[in-house]
């Protein structure tokens, strides 16, 4: 599947880190060009659901890697780098959507979403249905069912991310996954009988 | 599992690989059974298949070298930071000079310091947070409230204590031998400046970031 997470082996990961602190700025150019290269992607998917349009999840993408960028010469490898980078991305995404529920409040208008495939009306209905539905759910709620759309992902590594233990995680994935059917249905328009 | 809602979980897991072989059984033997648990099932592959459809076209949208200049531009932005705060200080410190005196001169370049280490503190929070998120124990969302409600503490700090820093410059006027035009203006200049930025916390960013944290919360 085209969506799948990155996997930096070990190796390359240390080799990366280390590029990151050297002394020659080619070498931390291309450790920076790899690192975009391989986590834009999956990190993009995750800044999409949490924020809601594309517009805010570029910027939410961009702030992630200026965060990592800045701050990687002081990462300690406590945690793999994929999974602090993912954290970084959860909370620049619903920080950004924060600050655009908070500037839609002072008057700005909502881009709709992307559509989905297929016939475009019905699907740019669905895709907006999905986003408002989404748009709904607790921040919690929304950063479990947006790691776990991001393919690849296990569920260790999801607890991992949002820093909570793992039966907490199927726990809150399934509430997340009920309010968001409920939603879905709520706005959902009522069909016609037409006994 | 005894219930429709343990069902469900196990459902989940399974979507995502991680229900064990027994309790895949006892999953397929329940769902052969239960129309409510098979459409919870549907329901649920559905909907991850159009969140990820939904994410695979946006993608398909996203200008990745537009991205890739951006952060080289910050990049350089940055370097170039550094430079910006000797600037400035070379530019503020004689204005301010005229103002004050030149012979308050030294305490105008202590200022223009103060200027330049101030921003390398706002510069270098993102670097702190940033470190935060990987060592920082616990709920991620937790940790982020608390950077935000550090936000907060911040703004409304600078609401209340910028008005006071008003003193400086008026005091400049007060013990100044000579009031010249030069002089007044620089004070209120300083003065306005110093009442719109505890404004601008107090009326603007203190609002927008009790508006996020409710958002978070």
């Amino acid at each position: 599947m085209s969506g799948r997470a990155p996997r930096l082996e070990v190796a390359e990961e240390r080799v990366l880190l280390a590029a990151v602190v050297s002394s020659v700025a080619r070498e931390r150019a291309a450790a920076h060009t790899r690192i975009f290269e391989v986590f834009r992607e999956p990190l993009f998917r995750l800044c999409l659901h949490l924020c809601g349009n594309r517009a805010t999840a570029e910027d939410a993408l961009q702030e992630t890697f200026v965060s990592v960028f800045r701050a990687l010469p002081g990462f300690r490898a406590d945690a793999r780098l994929s999974t602090w980078m993912y954290r970084i991305a959860v909370r620049e995404a619903l920080r950004h959507r924060a600050r655009e529920v908070s500037r839609r409040v002072e008057g700005m208008d909502e881009e709709p979403a992307a559509p989905l495939e297929g016939n475009p009306a019905i699907r740019r209905e669905e895709s907006d249905a999905l986003r408002r539905a989404l748009g709904q759910l607790s921040a919690d709620h929304r950063a479990v069912l947006s790691l776990f759309a991001v393919d690849g992902l296990s569920h260790r590594e999801i607890g991992e991310i949002l820093g909570v233990p793992e039966g907490t995680i199927w726990s809150r994935l399934h509430a997340a996954r009920k309010r968001l059917a409920a939603s879905l249905d709520a706005d959902r328009p009522p069909t016609e009988d037409r006994s | 599992m005894t219930s429709c809602h343990d069902f469900e979980v196990a459902i989940e897991q399974r979507l995502h690989g991680a229900l064990d072989a027994e309790a895949a059984v006892r999953l397929a033997h329940h769902l052969t059974s239960c129309q409510a648990c098979r459409a919870f099932e549907a329901q649920s592959r559905e909907l991850e298949q159009a969140m990820r459809t939904h994410a695979t076209n946006a993608i398909g949208d996203v200008d990745w070298n537009r991205l890739g200049r951006d952060l080289e531009r910050w990049k350089k932005q940055m370097r170039a930071g550094a430079w910006k705060g000797l600037a400035a200080v070379i530019v503020a410190a004689p204005l301010l000079g005229l103002v004050f005196g030149y012979g308050s001169i030294a305490t105008s370049v202590v200022a223009g310091l103060a200027v330049v280490v101030w921003g390398r503190i706002v510069a270098h929070r993102s670097i702190a947070e940033a470190r935060e998120v990987e060592h920082a124990p616990g709920s991620l969302l937790v940790l982020l409230r608390t950077q935000l409600d550090r936000l907060i503490r911040t703004e409304k700090q600078n609401a209340l204590v910028l008005p006071f820093f008003t003193l400086i410059p008026l005091y400049g006027l007060l013990t100044a031998d000579e009031l010249t035009p030069w002089r007044i203006a620089g004070a209120a200049m300083l003065v306005l400046l110093l009442v719109a930025l505890a404004l601008r916390s107090r009326f603007v960013l203190l609002p927008r970031l009790l508006r996020e944290r409710a958002e978070l919360a």
